[in-house]
């Protein structure tokens, strides 16, 4: 084969696991947990509630997670920090406060993200759009205005003046007593 | 009155052009009229797209985006499209529904060539209602095929920069309404000036200022 180094033949040739010696088939199996590895996986990824596609829910949503509509909802929501999908079967009627807010079903109301907003190929969006990056698919059905939210570069910060050290009178070396002349 | 600058590769070289994108003279016009001014309020009524949002908001406006065709076969039942019988308070309603400002508080309307896809007298109350909401000296940009009549494809008008379009046939055809430069002509008699430009297909290009 191609560049294959002697130390993957070794490796090849090795077993997977070594074979057990006859003293390790007495020895009783330890179970081990996958608790805490799936733990770390959790803590790895972003929570994401679910309203499926049977629920209808009326009232405010607010809250610090990501959120998928599948269901309906007739309320608004509010997710500043988190970003809102509305499913291919999903239909909200109500204002959308979001970071991004990506819509393959419907919405009937204002929209705004911090970040981004995508209307989807077949998706209806009645509702005006204002979003730092708004994204409008071919086929997809949009009324309303759209604003984009500029973010301003931070302008450029004057150069510091250099920063000139003037020594003190008293370390100079001639300022020192025991170097004054009497 | 300070004129924007054009932004890096606005005008790219035509090799770099899509397929079915050719010059156009009135966007030019409409596109000078809004780099020369700030923050205007923008009507796109072939249904919006992602190079037309990418474009307006890039010059600091805001764009409103309605599929005036696809407003009207929400709005009308088979049975009055079928009859061509549209009583006027329906036809008030579907305007109300449709034009929701305030008199005179838009600065330009994109109309491409919904207009001929109307039915005449609802494409009139279009007309109508856009004079009004429309500030006064502000531009309404609008195409009419060649054809006599017939079914034809309404077209896709997407703006690649200051002066080319990209014009790409819909899928659905629909009945078209003949226009000759005359019936243009007297369509827009409300307006203050019309500007007609021929294209070589011998699409009619016109520009009514308000």
């Amino acid at each position: 084969m191609w560049n294959r180094s002697k130390k993957d033949d070794e490796a090849s040739s090795r077993p997977a696991t070594p074979a057990p010696s006859p003293s390790d088939y007495g020895r009783e199996a330890i179970p081990t947990s996958s608790y805490a590895a799936r733990q770390s996986d959790f803590s790895g990824t972003r929570a994401v509630a679910t309203i499926g596609k049977s629920l209808i829910i009326k009232g405010l949503i607010r809250g610090q997670e990501d959120l998928v509509i599948d269901g309906r909802l007739e309320g608004d929501v509010d997710l500043p920090e988190n970003r809102l999908t509305v499913g291919v079967t999903g239909h909200v009627q109500g204002a959308v406060r979001a970071r991004e807010i990506v819509v393959l079903g419907s919405i009937q109301g204002n929209l705004e993200a911090s970040e981004r907003v995508e209307i989807k190929k077949n998706a209806k969006v009645i509702g005006d759009l204002k979003a730092q990056r708004p994204v409008i698919e071919d086929e997809a059905y949009f009324k309303g205005n759209v604003e984009t939210i500029r973010i301003d570069k931070p302008a450029p910060k004057p150069a510091a003046p250099p920063i000139v050290v003037e020594p003190q009178a008293s370390l100079l070396p001639d300022n020192k007593p025991e170097n004054r002349k009497g | 009155m300070t004129s924007r600058p054009l932004p890096t590769g606005a005008n790219p070289p035509p090799s770099d052009l899509p397929p079915g994108a050719r010059r156009s003279h009135a966007l030019e016009n409409v596109s000078a009229y809004l780099r020369a001014h700030q923050e205007l309020q923008v009507l796109d009524f072939g249904g919006i797209n992602q190079p037309n949002l990418d474009f307006v908001t890039g010059l600091g406006h805001r764009i409103y985006g309605e599929n005036l065709m696809l407003a009207f076969d929400y709005f009308f039942s088979q049975q009055e499209v079928a009859s061509r019988q549209f009583a006027p308070e329906r036809v008030e309603q579907f305007l109300d529904q449709t034009f929701d400002f305030e008199d005179q508080s838009c600065d330009a309307a994109f109309l491409w060539d919904t207009l001929q896809f109307l039915p005449p007298n609802i494409a009139q109350g279009v007309l109508g209602r856009l004079y009004r909401v429309l500030a006064p000296d502000s531009l309404l940009m609008a195409f009419f095929h060649p054809e006599n009549s017939g079914p034809a494809a309404p077209h896709v008008c997407r703006i690649l920069d200051d002066r080319n379009l990209q014009l790409t046939p819909r899928q659905h055809v629909r009945a078209i309404v003949p226009f000759s430069t005359r019936s243009i002509e007297r369509f827009f008699q409300q307006f203050q000036s019309v500007k007609f430009f021929l294209t070589r297909e011998n699409l009619q290009e016109v520009i009514a200022r308000r």
